[in-house]
């Protein structure tokens, strides 16, 4: 048995990091990863009924920065045997131009250094919410005259940890995030850490209004820039319980999670800074207060009927259930259309301030505190030596709009 | 805004015909060709012009200084990372003034420059000064080829926002000088390059290419003058 999952090993690894080797990044052999100490998030998931075992997806790892063995990207199908995994992380970032110098992502870095380090902040997120969106050669908008003379062009990868299946990001506003861009106007940064997206314990919802869903978890958790744009029940059920003759708006399950990420030094000046948002259609949750544990199923409202006769109509409802002929969907069902599975990423502003600095910065996980000599617990941070700033605005397009990274059983939670 | 530079080709083409057809009518062929004594006198020039080895129209001998100026069409573009791949038309113009050093081969300086009015407050223009030298390789033709050193500029502006670029530059050109009554009209084509220079945010001084080569190609027809110094010793 271990002689069989460790050949397993070496094939898959050696296929995931074959595309790293190319560009000089060499990723890690197997007997590498195979006596690397796991990390926190290596090993936390755990199949169900008719998935993959956990064996065959643990093949997928990668060594980190520190040494450790952290889970990786993989396809929502094991490309040997066919099972599925019942989740999905996004598009392969192997076809990304970025994968050669990055290499394979290790899913929870910036986790786990937030241990080691001194925030007195700990976070750990789950398996399937990190998701990876990338595009190469991204043609930025130039606002004004320049537009008519530049043509500045990028290739972007970023992985963020966007779990919109479970009552997390109701109150924690802290996310893993992997945030990799090179252009042709020399902007380049290549970032590991945990974002703050909004204010702890709140979020945005989708009908607008702030919503205090509990206390922050962690309860230090800093405020961040942006917002978490999650839908609630009452804006849930005014858009898709209607009347007969009306069609659901099922825009409303849409979740908005509209970063503003800063590096900045120890002194407080800030090195870099971004604000791609992440967008997630037709999530498998919205909030609902008056529920234990505040966390309502979209699949459940396809059976609501109220008394004066509303409904769900048409849509993801009517697809999920073959016309209402099935029912009792859960929302882990493979059916459910409510999943998750389609996004997308707007790309939005870059800022650099870094011109004639070096290009290695080692921050805290929060992407504070940034020095030039590695500390307890710092992640290390590529910014490169450039001002960017030309007095008019660059900003990306959205990518993965047209894409469904869904596979054959690919449900929630994912 | 209409570029005016200092000695442009055109001028230094058209001043040798216009002087000698100010200063010598008689011996511009064009000019005498309906009488006898014209005839004569187009026949002397010729004659002249032959022995000498210059263009006819040529003052030769002479001690001259010149005077051009003109205007046409332009194709400039920027070549850099960044930049879009695009070639735009507008006007252009040079003025150029300089001495003669032989009777074949004339110095100077000259401006030009080109201005592409986009609309809404946005401008693209294009500057150069520089040296200029032109040489008339045939004897019989006033055809010259001109080389020019200087310096260039490139300048996109809207109402928010300026971008600049300032590199050296050379130019090449070739034109002919064409008498029409008294005037001496004289079209020209000139290409100019740029070396790489940062295309720099007059907002912020942060430049998101460090590499903007400039190009451009001017049609152009000027008129130009010529006439003796002060201290010139006629022949």
């Amino acid at each position: 048995m271990r002689l069989s999952i460790t050949l397993a090993l070496t094939v898959t690894v050696a296929a995931l990091t074959a595309c790293g080797d190319k560009a000089g990044v060499t990723g890690p052999s197997a007997e590498q990863i195979a006596a690397a100490t796991p990390a926190r998030a290596f090993g936390i998931w755990n199949p169900g009924p008719n998935e993959c075992s956990k064996a065959i997806h643990d093949r997928f790892a990668t060594v980190g920065p520190d040494g450790k063995k952290y889970p990786t990207w993989h396809p929502p199908t094991d490309p040997v045997s066919g099972c599925s995994f019942g989740h999905e992380h996004g598009r392969d970032p192997r076809g990304s131009k970025m994968h050669n110098t990055i290499g394979d992502l290790a899913f929870g870095y910036a986790n786990e250094m937030l241990d080691v380090g001194s925030t007195g902040i700990t976070r750990h997120e789950d398996h399937v919410g990190h998701k990876v969106e990338w595009e190469n050669d991204v043609p930025m908008r130039v606002d004004g005259a320049a537009g008519s003379l530049f043509d500045v062009r990028c290739d972007v990868l970023m992985k963020l940890h966007q779990g919109t299946h479970s009552a997390d990001a109701f109150t924690n506003n802290l996310h893993e995030l992997n945030y990799h861009i090179r252009c042709s106007d020399r902007t380049e940064l290549h970032l590991t850490l945990l974002t703050a997206i909004g204010k702890a314990g709140h979020f945005t919802s989708t009908c607008g209004g702030e919503i205090q869903a509990g206390t922050a978890t962690p309860a230090n958790s800093p405020n961040g820039g942006g917002q978490r744009i999650i839908p609630e029940w009452s804006c849930v059920e005014r858009r898709v319980l209607v009347p007969a003759g009306q069609q659901s708006d099922y825009g409303v399950l849409h979740e908005s999670w509209q970063t503003s990420t800063g590096i900045r030094t120890s002194d407080g000046k800030t090195l870099a800074s971004f604000d791609p948002y992440f967008q997630v259609f037709r999530p498998s949750r919205f909030f609902n207060s008056a529920i234990p544990n505040k966390t309502g199923r979209p699949i459940d409202i396809c059976y609501i009927v109220t008394a004066d006769g509303r409904r769900a109509r048409g849509g993801e409802c009517e697809r999920s259930t073959n016309n209402w002929t099935q029912l009792g969907l859960g929302f882990d069902d493979p059916n459910s259309r409510f999943n998750g599975v389609r996004r997308q990423v707007d790309v939005n502003s870059n800022r650099i301030e870094n011109g004639g600095g070096p290009t290695a910065w080692y921050t805290d996980p929060l992407g504070r505190n940034g020095r030039t000599t590695p500390f307890q617990g710092s992640i290390k941070q590529y910014i490169a030596s450039v001002n960017n700033n030309y007095g008019v605005s660059v900003s990306g397009p959205t990518m993965g709009q047209h894409r469904n990274y869904g596979g054959t059983g690919t449900r929630a939670p994912n | 805004m209409i570029a005016f530079r200092p000695l442009v080709l055109l001028v230094g083409t058209a001043l040798p015909l216009f002087a000698q057809s100010s200063r010598a009518p008689a011996a511009v062929t064009v000019a005498s060709a309906d009488s006898t004594r014209g005839r004569n006198a187009a026949t002397t020039e010729r004659e002249r012009a032959r022995r000498d080895g210059v263009p006819i129209g040529w003052p030769v001998g002479r001690k001259q200084f010149w005077i051009s100026g003109a205007l046409g069409r332009g194709e400039a573009g920027l070549s850099c990372t960044t930049c879009r791949d695009e070639r735009t038309r507008a006007v252009a113009g040079d003025l150029g003034i300089g001495l003669t050093v032989t009777p074949r081969f004339v110095v100077g300086v000259q401006t030009m420059a080109w201005f592409d009015v986009i609309g809404e407050g946005v401008d693209r223009i294009v500057r150069g000064t520089q040296l200029t030298a032109r040489q008339f390789p045939f004897a019989n033709y006033p055809v010259f080829f001109a080389g020019s050193v200087g310096v260039s500029s490139f300048r996109l502006e809207d109402d928010r926002v300026r971008f600049d670029q300032r590199a050296p530059s050379f130019e090449f050109g070739v034109g002919y000088h064409w008498r029409v009554g008294s005037a001496l009209i004289t079209p020209a084509v000139h290409a100019m390059a740029s070396t790489g220079g940062a295309l720099k945010s007059s907002e912020t001084g942060n430049a998101p290419t460090p590499d903007a080569r400039l190009g451009l190609w001017r049609t152009t027809v000027g008129l130009s003058w010529y006439g003796a110094l002060p201290s010139s010793n006629n022949r």
